[in-house]
């Protein structure tokens, strides 16, 4: 699989959902080296939804700090997995050379990585239950 | 970020001007793996394995003793050499000789002497492993557990196989990801090379090709993605094309050429497979025998413009050049049976071992472009690392230099063994055979500025596992039987390295 859906993911966000009764999920984002531009981010509710490059829900925050603090409210038990990338040039797409490869920051849930490629859904999912959960995730 | 606690040897080291780094000192290293446990204490009983330890030092900088001959006056100019030189880290060693961090050398031929000087290159990888005192990327050929996949190979670049001067500057080559640029004179690295901001990252490979007009040619694998890149770089170090061409049946390629007007590429069955579980990016590759092996011949007018021929499965690792005439493309080539030399050879040294070793024949290959009829011949000769005069690069050449094996099973490593330089159409050989204890290195072709092809010197270095000391040799291109003109030792041993270029 090639990083090239993400393109499309994480260009046409979809508004958040409005919140429901379920669990937080906390996000920290961190190892940005500069604070230009914004962070966006795409949460998947499952494999097929990643598969087709269908988020659940996203957020974009500009960057005033080395550190961004975010929430998803109210969600349903399930598995869920986050992808997050530095959009340093606030293009609203993640950047990528002639072969494909980002060319700007990225980080996954669990901070999972792939080989030559994104990680496989079962890499980068958590698992939501009833109680909130808070996760930490470096882009690289 | 990077701390340089670098220190001098108190005694013999400190004259020859050593300086070790963190991370080179084998003091430091408390435990070790098993590969670097095997390695050390085979080289604790046998000598030979030198050439694949860790270099002693991450600077090196002595005046080399002439040990025989004479100094060429007429010969001035610089041999960079580069290779891959610290094989372990914080006790763990690579599995494969491919996997060490880059030591970029300079020789220098003042006229009077002989100065050497080598320097790591200063990668982000180096730079981050050194801080961290452990190996945080997975290799070409080696893979941790505890260690995450490679997603990104610009973070595993080990800037190690060879050298490129072009443009008056400096840079030193992996094959899947980014040139970096070092400054010619001290060596130190300056930082990654991007030819424009949308081939960074890309995949560069180690064996461009500069032709007599300083146009520089070169691909880029990405079998990731399917697409091989093809550069067209201009005499004066601008990018002027980046090319992808998309691959139905992605090949580990490592070396190509081109002519007066195509670019080839001859794309062995070692084929690559993405997903599954396979744990390096080597063990990616599936040798498909029942494939044929694939060229792609490109028009370098319009990129556009694409044929593609079969020809039975062999593998190359290096081309000698490849020229144009009566309606076919010619091409010289070190054609091996299939890949297993890269997993097994090239594996067994990292443990101090040795395999009996597949040599690669000299081989001239004619297609007919009519027809797309492939004929081979070869030239009766085992042959590796070749190098012929620069000036012929896409054009018809004559003479090849290249190491071979001529000495048959003496019980010692199956390693290349003598200097030889072959008439191509003749087949005529003329070789020179190292001793048992000496291991020969990449022999360049440097042409005095006649205009006559192949007459020179030929320049190379060599690994002498007695004395453990690499040396240098500078032949007569024309009697290379007679032995080295000259021969220069360095005070200290050099990991055995790949690929180099002579600046004059």
């Amino acid at each position: 699989m090639k990083f090239a859906p993400l393109l499309v993911a994480l260009v046409f966000l979809p508004l958040s959902p409005l919140p429901s009764f379920g669990a937080d999920l906390r996000v920290t984002l961190a190892g940005f080296e500069e604070t230009t531009g914004g962070v966006r981010v795409a949460l998947f509710a499952s494999a097929e939804d990643f598969a087709a490059d269908r988020p659940f829900a996203g957020q974009f925050r500009r960057l005033t700090t080395d550190t961004v603090e975010l929430v998803f409210t109210g969600l349903a038990p399930g598995r869920y997995g986050i992808i997050t990338f530095h959009d340093q040039n606030e293009n609203e797409k993640l950047d990528s050379n002639l072969v494909g490869m980002p060319s700007e920051p990225l980080g996954f849930s669990k901070n999972a990585r792939g080989r030559f490629g994104p990680p496989a859904f079962d890499d980068f999912a958590v698992q939501l239950g009833e109680d909130d959960i808070s996760l930490e995730i470096l882009l690289q | 970020m990077m701390r340089r606690r670098d220190f001098l040897l108190s005694t013999a080291g400190a004259a020859a001007g050593l300086a070790l780094g963190p991370g080179f000192d084998a003091r430091a290293s408390t435990e070790r793996d098993p590969v670097a446990a095997a390695f050390a204490k085979r080289l604790a009983e046998d000598p030979r394995p030198l050439g694949y330890a860790t270099a002693a030092a991450e600077h090196f900088d002595a005046q080399a003793e002439l040990v025989s001959g004479q100094t060429p006056r007429d010969l001035l100019g610089t041999l960079y050499r580069n290779g891959p030189a610290r094989h372990e880290i914080g006790g763990r060693r690579y599995h494969h000789w491919f996997d060490g961090d880059g030591l970029v050398q300079a020789f220098r031929f003042t006229g009077d002497g002989l100065r050497h000087r080598a320097r790591f290159v200063e990668t982000a990888k180096l730079a981050n492993e050194r801080e961290a005192g452990r190996p945080l990327v997975q290799g070409f050929g080696t893979s941790w557990p505890d260690l995450p996949p490679l997603a990104d190979p610009t973070r595993g670049n080990p800037a190690n196989i060879s050298v490129l001067w072009h443009a008056d500057r400096l840079f030193a080559l992996w094959e899947a990801a980014d040139a970096y640029a070092l400054d010619p004179e001290s060596l130190a690295t300056q930082g990654v090379h991007t030819w424009s901001s949308e081939t960074a990252g890309v995949p560069f490979s180690a064996h461009p090709r500069v032709e007599p007009d300083g146009t520089l040619w070169n691909f880029g694998s990405a079998p990731w993605a399917g697409l091989l890149v093809v550069y067209r770089i201009g005499a004066d170090g601008r990018l002027a094309a980046a090319v992808p061409i998309q691959l139905e049946t992605p090949s580990y390629v490592h070396d190509f050429v081109v002519t007066e007007n195509h670019v080839v590429f001859v794309l062995p069955p070692l084929h690559y497979e993405s997903g599954g579980n396979a744990e390096t990016f080597l063990e990616q590759h599936r040798w498909d025998e029942k494939a044929p092996t694939r060229w792609l011949v490109v028009d370098k007018a319009d990129l556009r413009k694409r044929r593609w021929f079969e020809a039975p499965p062999c593998f190359v690792f290096h081309f000698a050049n490849a020229w144009e005439e009566s309606g076919g493309l010619h091409v010289d080539a070190c054609v091996y049976p299939d890949a297993s030399i890269m997993y097994g050879q090239q594996k067994r040294v990292m443990w101090g071992e040795w395999e009996r070793a597949t040599f690669p024949t000299a081989t001239t290959w004619s297609l007919d472009l009519a027809t797309g009829r492939i004929r081979s011949e070869a030239r009766g000769l085992a042959s590796e690392f070749p190098s012929i005069d620069a000036r012929r690069v896409g054009r018809r050449h004559h003479h090849v230099v290249a190491l071979s094996r001529v000495g048959g099973d003496t019980g010692g490593p199956p390693l290349l063994d003598a200097v030889t330089r072959q008439n191509v159409e003749t087949g005529a050989v003329q070789s020179f055979r190292f001793p048992d204890h000496v291991i020969p290195e990449e022999h360049l072709l440097v042409p005095r500025s006649s205009a006559v092809e192949a007459e020179g010197w030929v320049i190379g270095t060599a690994l002498d596992t007695r004395e453990r000391a690499t040396q240098l040799n500078v032949f007569d291109a024309q009697h290379l039987e007679d032995g080295p003109v000259a021969t220069w030792r360095l005070p200290y041993a050099l990991p055995l390295g790949l690929h180099g270029c002579f600046v004059g």
